[in-house]
């Protein structure tokens, strides 16, 4: 398990982590979203022990992941900007990588050559973007992580490979247990791969729940009145947004979607219907109360 | 998977292999190319001996030359070469990329350390390694191994590396970016002797008599200028078989020690770096006030100087020291500067003006006490003048280029400068105002007579007066007074500085000295030659040389040698030869350099004011010329 405890981070007086708290179960796929500089980058990098707090615990498997090399051994990660030296080619790098961590799976190596085409007499510097993610992707699962974290994993990938390094990924989890921390604003994309999400801004965690919580406590109310005017909406109800088109209206709202129908239908619509809402959505609705919502500018 | 066996906590690691490695493949063009440079030395050397027609080779030359090699080039060469291996292998500091990769992979951060300690010590040995074997080899093929001085050379160039590449790995771990730590470890080499010097030469320019000469007492923060002072071969020149050896082998020793504290330090300094210092000119918080505030300083003491000359010593000063607040003026300047660029550099951005002004007033404030300080001569430097049992030796020059040097403290002579130096001090007041008038070209005060107008009447002259005291303790101090000679004092007012002047560099005691051989002591033999103008050469050997010099002593001592007087009628010295008195090595010191051990040579010019010298060439039978009879006669 990954447990973040208050933690504080600041750089030269911007707080860039704000007493974040975030739990990440063994086994789990963890979405981590955010809008740009929430704070995901700066996280990651305390969890694969990068960064040291100023404050606060980040704790591996029971145990501080900083200067801690037993529980950093536990840890692999693809950072958004991996480093590789600059005239290193993949099989340099491999030899780096299995030289640091002891259960380097060799065999596994040779395996992946079949996946990943790629030339390993090729210097990284040459690679498309895209090849040097799969790079990453080649080393870093023959790492055989406890804990893989994962920075914006497929940008750059093709369509083929992202369903490809999905499929190696849900392997392993299924596999081996292997706990994966993917920080991604391709929000359709984790939707289909995470059971758990957080949500971070401004350093903070704003929610942190398995999807399946996430998308039933919040839903998409599409409602008809059958008067002109607006009624206003039971008390107790959190509305997180509200839009309407003609006399059609469209509710995001806090809640089991079962249940806030009922309490609408109860007030004699023409009609009411709750919809599922999409990561996306949600992201966008949750953010919108941190007043990060999309701003409707005329230029 | 079971993940209790594939990662079961291990021992605790220090090193790591891969990483060694990785660093020397890494940067084998670095090592390789400096190893296949230094392969032309032995290269040189084994074709040098091949052709033996023109060369013959001992194992004695051998040694001299590995001597000559590790004395003269090892120190400067590893001064860069060692700055080179650090920011190689110390570069992944400095790129977040590269942090990332480096300190996400499971070692700590003392393992780190210590195996990319060992890569760059290895990279900064290897070339020498190569090079050493290489030439070990060939003087074994030609029988010229010279074991002693291999070992020494090996252990000199051992420190030296260990110390250089330690001060190479602490400007790294400072900084976060690979330009500033180039800067900083040159700046930091160098550091010690340039502020003195700065803060000399800006003190200099207030107060009395001090010079922009540094006494170097910081020497030794500078190392390479302290290793090329103090550690150097010893060849026995006078003795064939004796020992050749390398001398101050301590020096390099203790520098060693004290590179083993900074890698001490340096691994203190890494295991607190933050990661996101990378490519940060300073890393580490408390340097970065440090790092501001002495930017503002040196620039301060620098440019500051620079725009008072532009502004208002040139157009406007009187005299020839600096007026207070007009430097002051241009210190604050100057300063808040040199502030606003270090805070520049610190936050890699041009906004650093709103909202910071306290930086620049406590540096205006900063610069402001240091001038007043130096101004109001707060630890007396000034009126500072050794004590006698201090001082190890003294000299005092003129700048007409008349002296008395290196003449020993209890000695008349000695206690005559020391009065001169005092007497000056006294006359503070007097000579800046007379100096000041001097160079303006101003109205001599108490007389109806103008300053220039006297001068040109040959009652005044402008000199400058130089002291030089070595001290017992390795010090030196100097001091320096522009001074304005004045005829009736120089001659008719005994305790004036001009008098005093007159007495120190042209009484008997200086003639003596002047003539005197610098080592002092008993003189075993004199061997010499007297040539004279319209004469043949001729030698004097044993006694009859030692008679001739006795002579010249008895015309020092009676005054009648020449001597500078800035107001004599030149007229009764009339120049008719040279003579030049060898002086067997007495009680020379062995400080290690073996040009000044050997024979000691004084020259003396033979006028016809000289009487005892020309009547005691006459009873040596020597009569060139019909001059020295003329004289003689006369």
């Amino acid at each position: 398990m990954i447990e973040v405890k208050q933690v504080v981070k600041t750089f030269d007086r911007f707080r860039a982590l704000d007493e974040l708290n975030m739990t990440v179960e063994d086994g789990a796929i963890y979405g981590l979203v955010g809008p740009n500089g929430a704070g995901k980058s700066t996280i990651i990098r305390h969890l694969i022990g990068v960064y040291r707090p100023d404050s606060g615990e980040i704790l591996v498997d029971g145990a501080p992941v900083y200067e801690n090399p037993e529980k950093k051994g536990l840890v692999a990660v693809i950072p958004d900007d991996w480093y590789y030296f600059p005239s290193a080619s993949l099989r340099d790098m491999m030899r780096f990588y299995r030289g640091f961590y002891p259960q380097f799976d060799t065999d596994r190596y040779e395996k992946l050559k079949e996946v990943f085409q790629l030339s390993e007499r090729m210097p990284l510097r040459r690679m498309s973007k895209g090849m040097q993610k799969q790079a990453a992707f080649w080393l870093t699962l023959c790492c055989r992580p406890k804990y893989l974290i994962l920075d914006e994993p497929v940008d750059g990938l093709d369509p083929v490979m992202r369903r490809q390094v999905w499929s190696l990924l849900m392997a392993d989890v299924a596999e081996y247990g292997t706990t994966v921390l993917v920080s991604s604003h391709n929000l359709r994309e984790l939707e289909d791969v995470c059971d758990h999400v957080g949500i971070m801004n401004k350093g903070k965690l704003l929610l942190e729940r398995s999807l399946s919580d996430l998308q039933e406590n919040i839903a998409k109310l599409q409602v008809v009145w059958s008067t002109e005017e607006t009624p206003a909406l039971p008390g107790g109800l959190e509305v997180l947004h509200t839009s309407h088109v003609g006399r059609v209206y469209t509710y995001i709202v806090r809640g089991a979607a079962r249940a806030l129908q009922q309490r609408i239908a109860a007030m004699e619509p023409l009609m009411v219907e709750a919809l599922p809402l999409s990561l996306e959505e949600i992201f966008i609705y949750e953010l919108g109360g941190e007043h990060y919502a999309v701003k409707e500018i005329v230029l | 998977m079971n993940w209790e066996v594939s990662t079961m906590p291990s021992k605790r690691s220090f090193f790591n292999g891969t990483l060694f490695r990785k660093n020397l493949t890494r940067f084998w063009p670095l090592w390789g190319g400096v190893s296949l440079m230094g392969a032309v030395f032995p290269l040189y050397v084994l074709l040098s001996i091949l052709g033996r027609e023109y060369v013959s080779y001992t194992a004695r030359d051998m040694g001299r030359a590995l001597y000559g090699v590790v004395t003269e080039l090892v120190p400067g060469f590893l001064l860069v070469y060692a700055a080179l291996c650090g920011v190689l292998v110390w570069g992944y500091l400095n790129n977040s990329r590269s942090v990332g990769l480096y300190h996400s992979l499971p070692v700590d951060r003392t393992c780190l350390y210590l195996t990319t300690l060992a890569s760059g010590f290895a990279m900064v040995l290897i070339p020498f390694v190569v090079v050493g074997a290489l030439l070990c080899l060939v003087c074994l093929v030609t029988g010229t191994l010279p074991l002693l001085a291999v070992a020494e050379t090996a252990l000199a160039v051992v420190l030296m590396a260990v110390f250089y590449f330690s001060t190479a790995t602490l400007a790294a771990m400072v900084t976060g970016n690979g330009f500033a730590m180039l800067a900083f470890y040159a700046i930091g080499h160098f550091l010690a002797v340039l502020l003195e010097s700065l803060v000399t030469a800006f003190a200099s320019g207030f107060l009395f008599g001090l010079t922009s000469l540094s006494a170097g007492v910081l020497n030794f923060l500078s190392p390479t200028i302290y290793i090329y002072e103090h550690f150097k071969a010893y060849y026995s020149i006078w003795d064939a078989s004796g020992p050749d050896s390398l001398q101050g082998m301590w020096v390099i020793a203790v520098y060693a020690l004290a590179g083993l504290v900074l890698l001490a330090l340096s691994w203190l300094l890494y295991r607190r770096r933050k990661s996101e210092s990378a490519g940060d000119v300073v890393a580490q918080w408390w340097l970065k006030p440090i790092f501001r505030y002495g930017v503002a300083l040196c620039s301060a003491l620098t440019l500051g100087q620079v725009l008072y000359e532009l502004v208002y010593g040139f157009p406007f000063q009187e005299g020839v020291y600096y007026h207070l607040i007009p430097m002051a003026i241009c210190l604050i300047i100057t300063g808040i500067l040199g502030y606003y660029v270090a805070s520049m550099l610190l936050k890699k951005s041009l906004r650093v003006f709103k909202g910071d002004w306290q930086g620049p007033v406590t540096t205006a404030a900063i610069v402001v006490i240091l001038c007043g300080c130096v101004s109001l001569d707060i630890f007396g430097t000034a009126s500072y003048v050794p004590e006698t049992e201090e001082i190890d030796t003294i000299s005092v020059t003129c700048s007409a280029g008349y002296a008395v040097t290196e003449i020993a403290p209890d000695s008349p002579l000695a206690q005559s400068a020391l009065a001169l130096h005092r007497a000056i001090l006294a006359d503070e007041d007097y000579i800046r105002d007379m100096t000041a008038q001097w160079n303006d070209g101003g109205q001599w005060e108490e007389g109806s007579t103008g300053l220039t107008d006297r001068a040109a009447s040959a009652d005044m002259d402008f000199e400058c007066v130089h002291f030089q005291y070595v001290l017992k303790n390795g010090d030196t101090v100097y001091r320096s007074y522009p001074v304005v000679l004045v005829k009736d004092r120089w001659y008719n007012q005994p305790d004036t500085f001009d008098c005093q002047l007159r007495e120190t560099l042209c009484g008997p005691e200086a003639a003596i000295a002047s003539v005197s051989p610098g080592y002092g002591g008993t003189v075993e033999s004199v061997y010499g030659y007297i040539w004279i103008e319209e004469g043949t050469d001729i030698s004097l050997a044993g006694d009859e040389a030692r008679a001739v010099y006795s002579a010249v002593l008895e015309d020092a001592a009676a005054g009648r040698l020449y001597h500078w007087d800035p107001f004599a009628d030149d007229e009764e010295y009339e120049l008719i030869g040279s003579l030049e008195f060898a002086f067997q090595p007495g009680n020379a010191p062995n400080d290690g350099n073996s040009y000044s051990i050997g024979t000691e040579y004084k020259t003396v010019d033979l006028y016809t004011a000289m009487t005892s010298t020309l009547q005691t060439l006459r009873t040596l039978g020597w009569n060139g010329g019909g001059l020295v009879d003329t004289e003689m006669q006369g």
